[in-house]
C-alpha cells in the first residue's frame, strides 16, 4: 500500500490559510513584472473593439496607461487626448489565491513551470476584465462627449456594461477554481472523497 | 454495501463544467436583468445594510442604516454597499457548482443553504471590518476591499462546497 499524500479538508484548510498571506505578499510585490506582458496584448484587444481610438497601451507599476485618441477638454478650456488607468490588481486577486490552493493541496508539486502555467491560464480572465473596464469606462464613464466619440449604441454600451460585470465580479473567481481543478486533478478529486484517503497498490 | 464514489467518473468533469458554466451565466444574467435587480437585488442589498448597521449599532449607537448606505452619524463616514459587495456573485457561483455536482435534490437544497448561510455571515463581517477600516486608513480599506475580501468571499464559497460535497460523498458510501 502505497502511503496517500493526497491532502484531506482540514489540514488542506489550514495550509491554505497559512499560503495566502505569504501568495498575497508575493503578488503585490511582483506586480510591474507580471502585467508588464500583457500590455501589447492588451493593446491588440482594445483596438479590435475601439479601432484607432486607442494608441498605445503601457505597463505602469500595478497599472496600465491607456493612451487614447479621444479629445477631451480641460478645467481651463484646453483639450487633449485622454489616457485612463487600469488598476490591474483588481483583475489578478485571483492569482495569489490560485497559487495559495495550488501550495495547500499539494506544495512539491507547485513547480516554477506550473507556476508561470497558472499564470498563463489566469491572463485571458485578466484581459477581459480589463479590457471591459476600459470599454465601459470610455463609452459610459467619462460623460457624453467621450461617448460620441467612442459611437456606441446603448445595446453594445448595456453589453459592455454586462460584459465588465462579469470580467469583474464572476471570472476572477471562476478562472481561478478551473484552472485549480485543472492543474492540480488528483488531489482536487481527493478533498472531497469518502472516508480517510485510500488507493490501491 | 455500496461502493464511495470517488470523485469525478471520466465522463463526469465536461458534464459538470458545462452544467456549472451554463448555471453560473444563466443567474449572473438574471441577476443583472433590471427588473430582477430592482425587484430582488437593490431590496436584498438594503436588508444586507440593515442588518449589518442593526449588528455595529449594538456595540456602537453613533452607526445608523438607510438603503444601502451605513453611516456613522458623528464622523459622517458612510460605505454604500454595491454589486459585488451583497454576495450574490459567490452564492451564483456556489449554487452553480451544487447544481452541477451529482447529488439527490433534497441534499442541493441543503448544499445551496448552508452555503449562502456561510457566504452571507462572512459577509456581514466583510462590510462590517470595511466601514471601521475605511474610518482608520483608505489605503488599507481599498486593499482590503478590492483584492483581499474578494479572495476570501470566493475561498469561503469554495470551501462550502467542498465541505458539502465531501459530506454528499460520505453519504454515498
Amino acid at each position: 500500500m502505497k502511503p496517500d499524500a493526497t491532502p484531506q479538508l482540514k489540514p488542506f484548510l489550514l495550509r491554505l490559510l497559512l499560503a495566502l498571506p505569504a501568495c498575497f505578499a508575493l503578488w503585490y510585490l511582483a506586480a510591474a513584472w507580471l502585467f508588464a506582458p500583457l500590455a501589447p496584448l492588451l493593446e491588440l484587444i482594445l483596438s479590435l473593439f475601439l479601432g484607432d481610438l486607442v494608441s498605445t497601451v503601457s505597463a505602469e507599476g500595478a497599472g496600465m496607461l491607456v493612451d487614447t485618441r479621444l479629445s477631451v477638454a480641460g478645467a481651463q478650456g484646453q483639450s487633449g487626448f485622454a489616457s485612463v488607468t487600469i488598476d490591474s490588481l483588481i483583475f489578478s486577486y485571483n492569482l495569489p489565491v490560485l497559487l495559495a490552493l495550488m501550495l495547500a493541496t499539494r506544495a512539491r508539486d507547485v513547480t516554477p513551470w506550473r507556476a508561470l502555467l497558472a499564470y498563463l491560464l489566469l491572463l485571458p480572465a485578466w484581459l477581459w476584465g480589463m479590457s471591459s473596464w476600459l470599454i465601459i469606462t470610455v463609452a459610459l464613464k467619462m460623460g457624453p462627449e467621450v461617448a460620441t466619440q467612442v459611437g456606441y449604441a446603448p445595446w453594445q454600451v448595456e453589453l459592455s456594461g454586462l460584459a465588465y460585470m462579469f470580467g469583474y465580479l464572476m471570472l476572477p473567481s471562476v478562472a481561478a477554481l478551473l484552472a485549480w481543478a485543472w492543474l492540480c486533478p488528483d488531489a482536487v478529486r481527493h478533498l472531497f472523497r469518502a472516508g480517510p484517503a485510500r488507493r490501491p497498490g | 454495501m455500496k461502493l464511495p464514489t470517488s470523485g469525478w467518473r471520466p465522463a463526469e468533469p465536461w458534464g459538470f463544467l458545462l452544467i456549472f458554466l451554463g448555471v453560473q451565466a444563466l443567474l449572473f444574467t438574471l441577476a443583472n436583468l433590471a427588473p430582477v435587480r430592482d425587484a430582488v437585488i437593490v431590496p436584498f442589498t438594503g436588508l444586507l445594510a440593515l442588518i449589518s448597521g442593526s449588528l455595529v449599532s449594538w456595540f456602537d449607537t453613533s452607526v445608523v442604516a438607510s438603503g444601502v448606505i451605513i453611516r456613522d452619524a458623528v464622523s459622517g463616514f458612510a460605505v454604500r454597499i454595491e454589486a459585488g459587495c451583497n454576495g450574490v456573485e459567490p452564492s451564483i457561483l456556489l449554487i452553480a457548482a451544487v447544481i452541477a455536482f451529482k447529488a439527490t435534490w433534497k441534499q442541493r437544497l441543503i448544499g445551496i443553504g448552508m452555503g449562502i448561510l456561510a457566504i452571507m455571515l462572512l459577509n456581514l463581517v466583510r462590510i462590517i471590518s470595511l466601514f471601521y477600516l475605511g474610518q482608520w486608513n483608505e489605503t488599507a480599506f481599498n486593499w482590503a476591499h478590492l483584492y483581499l475580501w474578494q479572495a476570501l468571499i470566493m475561498i469561503d464559497a469554495l470551501l462550502a462546497w467542498l465541505i458539502w460535497a465531501h459530506y454528499v460523498r460520505r453519504s454515498e458510501a
